[in-house]
């Protein structure tokens, strides 16, 4: 044991002088540091984002109620979770101010409200958020009520029989929910003033929402809890049911975040992976002349282990402090840059991850490397042409593999990851046979070429084992960052243009047809501003073709609410959209009874074209055809329909119209104008969603940038080390051609055209497999997609240049070096 | 020029001295020589005593600290790296102790390698041609790693002849190598040499190789411990 312990502190001393542990020092605290830095600005952004989502809720999960809700308990139950709850109470009721009368939706609730996000509230000092709740016996009212009832603030307001003191104007809410359900102005009253009013008692529609929030898990536990309580009058509601508009993008962008971190992961990996590889091989030598020493195997073992142990153990603790403070120095970089927010990391847990990754990839990389040498011969001495022993593959796959997984599993894994990886080894393994052809066929033309050119392409074609090595491990990174490129430009152009800056932010529904010259006029004369009408039908589905529609055929999923309630139709004499199947139709189609339906609603159903689908109206029941299927994005912020008919076949029905505009935050008393000249009509603001997706989507291209950046560093470094664990034998090369006679443009000219070819084949693999990927993550992530027949000219150039960039600064640095030194060393 | 007047190496108060964490440390210390074209020169010495520098010098591998070396007419000291390589492609040929030869090609290639950067004409017959005067002619396509240590060094051989030099060093040519393979190399060498007419300047520590010379020179600490005719 002492003897391993002398051995082991000389062992070390002896390759911290000779700089073997340089290259595997620099990969781990590079690669483990962008690691943690990844990690942790990942979970720095999914807080914000579910921060940013929470707060257009007024909570993390909430159950909404037409009966009254067991709030006592459940708030209990919440508490003993560590969570905060708060109730709140709405329902429609005629105001009353001096002579006016308005309808109102009104909520009660407490101070604990909102759980989420911030009250936008209006005074003197203009609009402002605030922490703070009408008390009991005011109320704060909407502008567009306060104006309709030409109340101030000061006066009294009656609110069933309660007499209440309005006390402040309230301009908008967390969760205004999607506006299309508060069809009317909004009162805040405090609940404790809830009884006087004696409305509830009427038998009038109420809904009570029991909010909750904390701690995700804990929230969660919660939810488990309750759901199976819940009766049939009790939903629960939460992000992706209120804002699947906003979900999309979140989600995405995780994922988003996942797929980078993945990226970053296989990078860093692999640049561990090789430095362990060149410093285990570099060992055989000392091995044999130690074995012949008279150590035992145990003790190499010993002395190589702990090495190892001990340059990770210090290499990772620098690889913490460094990607923690890489990951400060992006959140400060995007809080000052970009003015995005982010919560900074949490440093003891994601330190952790970072230790236990640094230490388990190094020695699960260096372990088969490691068990191999102790069948390094002592002959090795005598005999310098023994040859190195070979490594029994199954360990090396075997070492890799563990040290993946378990690292892994300290990351979250969505499906999406794992499939990627697999696609990707599948990919590598398929492209082994082609990369191999390649090779050889660049050998078979490398020997048209002129000397010092062929130089290069010999040395590929010959050293069939170290070229392939570097083609994969240079596809690879290729691949890595040419599909985060690919899949980054997806992103940014899905979201650039899902919400441009003068999309529809109010909608004004109600609008009879009557009043539809008149409401054109009014935009027309005081914004010269064209709004878009839809015509809207309401009208149930009561048959299929001769069959009729039952609640009892179509038990779950979206299907009870297309049945059970009416649905708004709209009709158009031109149809533009998207059509899945089907011709769409144009003004000659007018008097023929055509159905547009929309795909999903068609798929749950199981409609085909030329199925007949009949509606009931009021008194009046009508029959469509099919005529196409139409694509529909929910997640965007338009108007959407299930069904679309042509004119003729409702024209005569009942019909109102919804317009929707774009209007800036300046010109908003307009709609108090319209209001006033249209009192029938109900304005719905979706301004406040539209600028927080629009602040989400910035934040979201803002950390896209911060993980290229990430995924570039990773990438110089497996080229780094990659380049550094063929310098060896480049040195060699270099020295000996120099030593006959060869000048320094032929050396270079031979070492450049190895990095073109070598550089050009793994662009063009990269590519290929790249574009592959970015299909599949497309497909899964629902990007629309696009397809640029340049990259696969471009990106084998890239390559090429990469590849020559970095290793110019080698070869550089190699002919500055007089060859005799070089020689001395190889031998 | 006259090669029977003018020698084809000349050195003069040629010194090595390199910088070590220890200090100064020299290596050699004032070496003059002259070696004639077609005169084999033997360097003798124990191991450490500087032997393979001066070669490196002799050789326009390494830029000595002090003196001059010229070879073939050149003055090694007043060219650059790449004009010392010219004058090497053009008129040196080398044979190592640890053969040196490029893993990754055949041995037609590694012999072809030299021929190839000079440029010269029916590269591939010449290679051919000098695998089989050093008996190889059946290993042609065989890799260093597929050729035992004799085999290898018959192939450094072939690619130091083969560019038809003025001169040949050789720096421990049979030190990786058993007796028997070492005579049969040294034979290969001084056969060729005498036939070709090449001057031979070869390093060693065995007196019996160093007979076989027309000339000795014995380096002790880096200093030249006299010169035989
Ligand atoms: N670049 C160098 N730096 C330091 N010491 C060197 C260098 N080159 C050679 N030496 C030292 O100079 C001495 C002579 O080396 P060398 O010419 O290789 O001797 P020989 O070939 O006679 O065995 C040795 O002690 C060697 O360690
Ligand atoms: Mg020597």
């Amino acid at each position: 044991m002492k003897q391993s312990l002398w051995l082991i502190l000389h062992f070390f001393r002896y390759q911290w002088r000779e700089r073997l542990l340089l290259t595997l020092g620099l990969a781990i605290v590079l690669g483990v540091g962008l690691l943690a830095s990844v990690n942790f600005f990942a979970s720095s952004t999914q807080l914000a984002m579910d921060a940013q989502s929470s707060a257009l809720l007024g909570a993390d999960w909430i159950v909404e109620s037409t009966v009254p809700i067991p709030s006592d308990e459940w708030s209990t139950r919440a508490a003993d979770l560590g969570l905060e709850s708060t109730e709140t109470v709405e329902f429609l009721s005629m105001v009353a101010s001096g002579e006016k009368l308005q309808l109102a939706a009104i909520k009660a609730v407490d101070e604990a409200y909102p759980l989420r996000g911030q009250l936008k509230v209006r005074d003197a000092r203009g609009d402002h958020y605030t922490d703070s709740t009408p008390v009991s016996g005011e109320v704060w009212m909407a502008p567009r009520l306060i104006a309709a009832l030409e109340s101030h603030v000061g006066e009294t307001v009656e609110i069933g029989a309660a007499k209440l003191t309005l006390s402040g104007i309230l301009v908008q809410e967390p969760d205004t929910g999607l506006a299309f359900l508060a069809m009317a102005p909004r009162i805040l009253m405090n609940v404790a003033d809830l009884p006087a009013t004696q409305v509830l008692d009427l038998g009038s529609r109420v809904e009570y929402r029991f909010l909750v929030s904390g701690e995700k898990s804990a929230v969660q536990r919660l939810a488990a809890e309750i759901k199976p309580e819940l009766s049939p009058q009790q939903t629960v509601t939460d992000n992706m049911t209120t804002h699947p508009e906003m979900v999309q993008p979140i989600d995405q962008l995780l994922q988003f975040l996942t797929l980078s971190a993945l990226i970053i992961f296989v990078l860093a990996c692999l640049a561990i992976a090789l430095a362990t590889r060149t410093y285990a091989q570099k060992q055989t030598d000392s091995t044999a002349i130690l074995r012949c020493l008279g150590a035992s195997r145990r003790q190499m073992q010993i002395v190589y282990l702990s090495s190892l142990l001990g340059l990770s153990l210090m290499a990772s603790f620098i690889a913490c402090f460094f990607g923690y403070a890489l990951a400060k120095g992006l959140i400060h970089f995007a809080a000052t840059h970009w003015q995005v927010n982010l919560p900074p990391p949490v440093l003891s847990e994601t330190i952790i991850i970072a230790f236990i990754t640094g230490i388990v990839l190094v020695l699960g990389f260096a372990w088969p490397w490691l068990l191999n040498l102790q069948n390094v011969s002592p002959l090795r001495v005598l005999q310098r042409q023994l040859p190195a022993p070979r490594l029994a593959t199954y360990w090396i796959y075997g070492g890799i593999a563990l040290a993946f997984t378990v690292i892994w599993s300290l990351y979250q894994t969505p499906k999406l990851t794992f499939s990627m990886l697999f696609f990707i080894a599948l990919a590598l393994l398929s492209f082994a046979l082609l990369t191999y052809g390649l090779l050889r066929l660049v050998g078979y033309w490398g020997q048209r070429l002129p000397m010092p050119w062929r130089l290069g392409i010999l040395h590929i074609a010959h050293d069939t084992r170290s070229s392939l090595m570097q083609l994969w491990v240079f596809s690879l990174v290729l691949t890595m960052v040419f599909f985060f490129l690919l899949v980054r430009q997806d992103f940014i152009h899905a979201w650039k243009d899902k919400f441009p800056s003068d999309a529809p932010n109010y909608f004004v529904i109600n609008i009879l047809p009557e009043q539809l010259s008149g409401v054109e006029q009014f935009f027309a004369t005081k914004e010269q501003l064209i709004p878009n009408f839809y015509p809207m039908v309401r009208a149930r589905l009561i048959k299929i073709n001769d069959h009729e529609v039952s609640i009892n055929d179509y038990p779950i999923g979206d299907v009870p609410n297309m049945i059970t309630r009416d649905l708004n139709l709209s009709f158009s004499d031109k149809l533009s959209a998207t059509l899945t199947k089907g011709e769409a139709w144009d003004l000659s189609a007018y008097d023929r009874a055509l159905l547009s339906v929309e795909a999903k609603m068609a798929k749950d159903l199981g409609l085909n074209l030329g199925d007949k689908l009949t509606f009931q109206a009021g008194a009046v029941t009508f029959t469509g055809e099919i005529a196409n299927i139409r694509q529909v994005d929910w997640y965007s912020m338009q108007p959407n329909f299930y069904v679309i008919t042509t004119p003729g076949l409702v024209i005569d029905l009942p019909r109102t119209y919804l317009g929707s505009f774009y209007l800036s935050s300046t010109h908003e008393s307009l709609l108090n104008e319209l209001i006033t000249e249209f009192p029938n009509l109900t304005v719905l603001d979706v301004d406040a969603i539209m600028s927080s997706l629009r602040d989400l989507i910035n934040q979201g291209l803002s950390v896209i940038e911060v993980l290229f950046f990430m995924v570039m560093l990773a990438s110089l470094l497996v080229l780094i080390v990659i380049q550094r664990t063929q310098a060896d034998a480049r040195q060699f090369t270099s020295a000996l051609l120099r030593t006959l006679g060869a000048s320094k443009g032929q050396l270079a000219r031979g070492f450049l055209s190895e990095f073109a070819v070598m550089g050009f084949l793994s662009g063009l693999i990269a590519i290929v497999l790249a574009q592959l990927s970015a299909v599949i993550v497309q497909e899964i992530l629902a990007l629309p997609s696009q397809f640029n027949g340049w990259i696969f000219i471009t990106a084998p150039l890239f390559g090429l240049g990469i590849y020559l960039l970095v290793g110019l600064l080698f070869m550089h640095h190699m002919l500055r070096s007089p060859p005799v030194l070089s020689l001395a060393e190889q031998a | 020029m006259d090669a029977s007047d003018t020698p084809l190496i000349q050195a003069t108060g040629l010194g090595k001295q390199v910088l070590t964490p220890t200090g100064v440390l020299t290596i050699l210390n004032d070496i003059n020589l002259r070696i004639n074209a077609g005169v084999s020169m033997a360097i003798m010495g124990s191991s450490g005593s500087g032997k393979s520098t001066l070669l490196s010098l002799l050789a326009g591998l390494d830029i000595p600290s002090h003196g001059e070396v010229s070879l073939h007419g050149h003055r090694l000291n007043t060219l650059d790296e790449d004009e010392r390589a010219k004058v090497r492609k053009n008129h040196v040929g080398f044979v190592f102790q640890q053969f040196h030869l490029l893993p990754a090609f055949t041995a037609l290639e590694n012999v072809l390698l030299p021929l190839e950067l000079k440029g010269m004409p029916n590269a591939r017959e010449q290679a051919q041609l000098w695998l089989n005067r050093v008996g190889l002619s059946k290993r042609m396509q065989h890799t260093p790693r597929q050729l035992s240590g004799g085999e290898q060094q018959r192939v450094a051989i072939a690619r130091a002849f083969a560019v038809r030099p003025s001169v040949i060093f050789a720096d421990e040519p049979t030190g990786s190598l058993d007796a028997h393979t070492s005579w049969k190399i040294i034979e290969l060498i001084f056969e060729t040499q005498r036939e070709e007419n090449t001057t031979l300047v070869l390093v060693t520590h065995d007196e019996s190789l160093a007979k076989l010379c027309a000339r000795r020179m014995l380096l002790e600490a880096g200093d030249a411990k006299g010169q035989l005719e």
